[in-house]
């Protein structure tokens, strides 16, 4: 009766997580603690709510909580790396993927967040060989296939790029990141209506995800050709290294320098014009905070 | 508030779950009509249109071969008086009114918060003709993307049995939904016969929320308030985030009060103060609204709020 009592308590928290309703999951998850001081759990769920509630110093401090009482406990682990991950701690979140991994050698999970790293860093062989295992592991996670359709379009694979990003699709076309990837591998092959298409349904989906907003608008921007033709070079220098893409850059401005201005120039009107166009179009006005 | 020709007012018999008691408990109470919901002219007529006259006047309605009653579904900001709207639907009508709030009908124990669930319908059709008002839908009826785990899904299909039997079985029986999020709701309860009928529930305007200041400032020790002054600079301000302020008000009349020795009466200056530290609460609503009524509102459900965040400025 107790253990029924405890597992209704911990499904009820679970339930107003998932509603969103942060401050009554908090509170529910702080009974769940007093009653239950030794169940490592309590705490690794604590750390996983403040992460949805932004709070990141409270969500790693649970996390470290937990795994004072449970130094293997799973849902603390991940919160925990979820957390440095998402506060932009890479190099962190790597090393604490490494411990992770020695625990949980098996964790998909783990390989998908450090490729995702790799891709942010601009190492794409790297990443596509992490996602690569994530994906042996969890062969039909559609996170981890768009992740992957991503990465081989960046690198010029775009047969397989499109193989895994239609099985992405097939396999979940209800969660907004699976749209938001796939339509990242869309936009950088050049398929501009596709990936549309793609951040259409991302932002129906949830619309109040400010990334999907902005992105939602730039590829709406996109669909205008002059601004397509602009975009052609800095498309091509996304394959490269930042340090090369600087070298490029002042190499052209040394030997092209009126050529590289014209550009400068065409490039901001052009991006200014069509993104009052497309203001107009969506919200009705020329200036608009998304 | 108006009170009707004799003097007295007709009794609402309201009925609500109690979960510590886990059964229906009965109370009467004041019957409220639409002459005492202050303002929302707009949405009055709708529902007098499309829901109270057809149970008036059916014979009407059939001849143009539109049905009469059906369910509604009233959404907006938090504290906008939605539940307050609905009591005074069930006065028009004369009809009891079922509040049915979710955190009473959610059980801790699998399955038991289904049949909580068809114990309250059961009692609106024992109770003829009533109003079932069911707050806070979004949680019972949330989109299946937030709703993995099965037990909650059986909760969603036994609301969606409770509402299909409405042609069958529930004659009298008018189910009004509230929700501060429509969008979360699950497209099942869309369809038509369900909750097909939305109404956008705005904020107080100005005129009534001078109404709603006099009124919660009535009897209370005071000292030549400018109630109209306070109403103009409260915009976007909900029903609930005006009775804080109040709220707020009083507590610097009391403390001043106590510190003098001597009752205080309640003072513009108390309620500036209080205002200078209290922002609408709607505010945050409408950006989230703002966002799904541009880029998610495919059946244009949401349009109401887009002009309403035109009319009044917000950006």
């Amino acid at each position: 009766m107790n253990e029924e009592a405890q597992y209704a308590q911990f499904i009820r928290i679970e339930q107003l997580y998932e509603w969103e309703r942060l401050q009554e999951a908090i509170k529910e998850t702080e009974n769940y603690i007093q009653q239950y001081p030794e169940d490592a759990d309590g705490y690794a769920v604590l750390s996983k709510v403040y992460l949805k509630q932004g709070d990141h110093k409270k969500a790693l401090h649970w996390s470290l909580e937990s795994l004072k009482k449970d130094p293997e406990n799973e849902i603390a682990w991940e919160f925990r790396v979820s957390t440095l991950y998402t506060a932009g701690k890479y190099k962190e979140t790597m090393t604490a993927i490494q411990e992770a991994l020695t625990l949980f050698p098996d964790d998909a999970f783990y390989y998908f967040l450090k490729g995702n790293i790799y891709n942010k860093n601009g190492e794409y062989e790297e990443a596509k060989e992490s996602f690569l295992i994530a994906l042996k592991l969890e062969p039909s996670n559609a996170f981890y296939l768009a992740s992957y359709s991503y990465v081989e379009s960046i690198l010029g694979n775009q047969e397989i790029a499109l193989q895994a990003e239609k099985q992405a699709l097939q396999l979940d076309s209800e969660s907004s990141t699976v749209f938001l990837y796939v339509a990242w591998a869309a936009d950088q092959r050049g398929d501009y209506a596709q990936a549309l298409s793609y951040l259409e349904n991302a932002v129906r989906l949830e619309p109040n995800n400010q990334q999907l907003r902005v992105e939602y608008l730039e590829i709406l921007q996109k669909q205008f050709k002059v601004y397509q033709w602009l975009l052609v070079p800095s498309r091509m220098l996304n394959k490269v290294k930042p340090a090369m893409v600087f070298l490029i850059w002042l190499v052209a401005w040394m030997l092209f320098k009126p050529l590289v201005v014209v550009f400068i120039i065409l490039y901001v009107a052009a991006h200014w014009i069509t993104k009052m166009i497309v203001n107009v179009k969506v919200f009705g006005r020329l200036f608009v905070k998304v | 508030m108006t009170i009707d020709h004799e003097g007295k007012r007709k009794q609402l018999k309201v009925i609500q779950f109690d979960k510590d008691r886990n059964t229906l408990i009965e109370k009467t109470e004041p019957s409220e009509t639409f002459a005492d919901v202050g303002g929302l002219e707009e949405v009055k007529k709708k529902i007098q249109m499309n829901f109270i006259l057809p149970l008036k006047n059916p014979e009407f309605f059939k001849a143009y071969g539109k049905e009469a009653g059906g369910s509604l579904l009233l959404y907006g900001p938090p504290g906008c008086g939605k539940t307050f709207l609905a009591k005074a639907i069930a006065g028009e009508i004369n009809a009891s009114f079922i509040h049915m709030e979710l955190q009473a009908i959610l059980s801790m124990y699998i399955g038991e918060s289904e049949h909580n669930l068809h114990d309250v319908f059961e009692a609106a059709r024992e109770n003829k003709p009533c109003v079932l008002f069911i707050d806070e839908l979004d949680a019972i009826g949330g989109n299946r993307q937030n709703m993995r785990q099965h037990h909650e899904r059986m909760l969603v299909n036994q609301l969606l049995l409770e509402l299909d039997g409405l042609d069958a079985h529930n004659h009298g029986i008018y189910v009004i939904g509230a929700t501060n999020t429509p969008w979360y709701l699950d497209s099942a309860l869309r369809r038509p016969g369900r909750f097909n009928q939305l109404l956008f529930i705005s904020p107080p305007a100005v005129e009534e929320r001078e109404v709603i200041l006099k009124l919660k400032l009535k009897d209370k020790p005071q000292n030549a308030l400018n109630h109209k002054k306070i109403a103009s600079k409260t915009a976007h301000f909900s029903g609930a985030d005006l009775e804080q302020l109040v709220g707020d008000a009083i507590e610097s009349a009391l403390q001043r009060s106590l510190e003098m020795g001597e009752l205080q009466p309640l003072t513009n200056n108390d309620l500036s103060e209080a205002l200078s530290r209290r922002k609408p609460t709607t505010l945050e609503w409408f950006s989230t609204a703002k966002n799904y009524a541009t880029f998610s509102d495919v059946n244009k459900d949401y349009q109401q709020v887009l002009e309403y965040l035109k009319e009044n400025k917000i950006r």
